[in-house]
C-alpha cells in the first residue's frame, strides 16, 4: 500500500534507460568496434518504436539523442515526490538497493541485443521486431524483480505490530530501494 | 600408288591430331569461362570478342598462378569476423562510417592474402578468377563507397546497408575459400613457440 508509487508502470521502464545512456554516448563517439561497446550503444536506443521510425533517416545520431533528452525530463515530474538525497543516504542493503537484475540475466539481455544491432544490416524489419519483443521480455523481467522486492520490504512491517523504530528502519529500506528506480 | 596412300594416312593422321587439338583447347577455353562464371560475359563486352575474352581470361589466370596467396591464420581469421560483427553492429550509429570501415577491413584482408590493392582494376581481375560470382555484388559496393566519398549525403541508408551486405558477399568469399583459413592444428603449432 505504502508501496504503490513506486510499482507505478511508467516510471520503472526508465530506469536502465537512464543509466545506459550516459555509457552509450561516450562509445559512441569513439567508434571502435569493441564488443562491449555494441552492447552499450545499443542500450542508447531505449524505445524501439521510434527507432523504427527513425531508421531511415541519415542523422539516427542526433535523432538518439534528441529521443534521450524527452526521456530523462519524464523523470523530473517523479523525482520531486522522493526524498532529495534518497541515493546518497541509501543503506548498503542488497536485497534493496542491488541491482534489479541478475548480472547473468543482463549479460543475457544485452547480448541479446548486440545480437539484434548486428543483425540489423541483414534484415532490419525482423531486428526491429527483436528489439521490441526484446523490450518486453525486459520489462516483464524488471517487474518480476519488483515484485519480488516489494514483498521482501512489506515483511518489515506487515508481520505482527512494529514499532516507530521498526518502521523508521522499514522506511529507510523504501528509500533506498527508491533510489534504486530512481537513481538521481 | 603407295605414295598416294601415304599421303592419305598422313593427311588423316594430321586431321585427326588437330581435331584433338582443338577438341582439347575448345575443352580447356570452356572450363575457363565457366570458372569465371558472370565475369566472362563481362570480360567479352569489355574486350568487344570472344578470342579476346580468353586472351585476357588466359592472362589473368597465369598472373594468378603468380600470386603468393598467403594463408590467413586461425587467429587472424577470428579477428576479421570479429571486426566484422563490430563493423555491422556500428551501422545503427553511423552507416557511412560502417560501410568505409567495412571497404577498409576488406581491402586489409585483400592485402594480407596477397591481392594487389592499389591497382583496383588489377585486383578486379584476379579476384575473378577465383571469386567471380562474388565480384558483381563488390564492384557494386564499390560505386556506392565512390559516391560516398564524393558526395557522403547522396546515398540513402538502404544504398549503404546493401553495400554492406555486398561487401560481405567478397569478404566471405575471402575467408572461406580453401586453403584461405589455416587449419587448428597447424595454427596450434604455430602458437606454442
Amino acid at each position: 500500500m505504502n508501496a504503490e508509487p513506486v510499482m507505478n508502470q511508467d516510471t520503472f521502464p526508465t530506469e536502465p534507460t537512464h543509466r545506459w545512456a550516459d555509457d552509450g554516448g561516450v562509445l559512441t563517439e569513439e567508434r571502435s568496434p569493441e564488443p562491449d561497446s555494441v552492447e552499450q550503444e545499443s542500450v542508447e536506443q531505449e524505445s524501439v518504436e521510434q527507432k523504427s521510425v527513425e531508421q531511415e533517416s541519415a542523422e539516427q545520431k542526433s535523432a538518439e539523442q534528441e529521443s534521450a533528452e524527452p526521456e530523462s525530463a519524464e523523470l523530473e515530474p517523479a523525482e520531486p515526490q522522493t526524498s532529495m538525497e534518497t541515493s546518497s543516504k541509501a543503506t548498503s542493503d542488497p536485497v534493496v538497493s542491488g541491482p534489479l537484475l541478475s548480472d547473468a540475466a543482463e549479460q543475457a539481455f544485452l547480448s541479446r541485443w548486440a545480437e539484434i544491432q548486428v543483425g540489423f544490416v541483414e534484415d532490419p524489419p525482423q531486428s526491429v521486431r527483436d528489439a521490441d519483443q526484446l523490450i518486453d521480455e525486459i520489462a516483464a523481467a524488471l517487474l518480476e524483480a519488483f515484485q519480488a522486492r516489494r514483498t521482501d520490504l512489506a515483511a518489515d512491517w506487515q508481520d505482527g505490530s512494529p514499532g516507530t523504530e521498526e518502521l523508521r528502519l522499514a522506511l529507510r529500506r523504501y528509500r533506498a530501494f527508491v533510489g534504486v528506480i530512481l537513481p538521481k | 600408288m603407295i605414295i598416294a596412300a601415304v599421303f592419305a594416312v598422313i593427311a588423316i593422321v594430321l586431321v585427326i591430331a588437330f581435331a584433338a587439338y582443338s577438341g582439347r583447347h575448345e575443352y580447356t577455353k570452356r572450363r575457363i569461362r565457366t570458372a569465371f562464371g558472370p565475369e566472362y560475359a563481362r570480360v567479352r563486352a569489355e574486350q568487344g570478342g570472344t578470342r579476346a575474352a580468353d586472351r585476357e581470361l588466359a592472362r589473368r589466370s597465369q598472373m594468378h598462378d603468380r600470386l603468393p596467396l598467403e594463408p590467413i591464420s586461425a587467429n587472424d581469421r577470428e579477428f576479421y569476423a570479429t571486426s566484422w560483427q563490430h563493423i555491422r553492429g556500428g551501422f545503427l550509429d553511423d552507416p557511412g562510417v560502417a560501410v568505409t570501415s567495412a571497404a577498409q577491413l576488406l581491402t586489409r584482408l585483400l592485402e594480407a592474402r596477397g591481392y594487389p590493392v592499389d591497382d583496383q582494376g588489377e585486383q578486379l581481375a584476379l579476384l575473378s578468377v577465383r571469386h567471380g560470382p562474388a565480384l558483381a555484388d563488390y564492384r557494386q559496393a564499390l560505386w556506392v563507397s565512390e559516391r560516398l566519398r564524393t558526395n557522403p549525403a547522396s546515398m540513402p541508408t538502404e544504398a549503404k546497408r546493401e553495400a554492406l551486405m555486398q561487401y560481405q558477399t567478397l569478404f566471405e568469399d575471402l575467408l572461406t575459400e580453401p586453403g584461405a583459413a589455416v587449419s587448428r592444428r597447424i595454427k596450434e603449432s604455430e602458437v606454442t613457440p
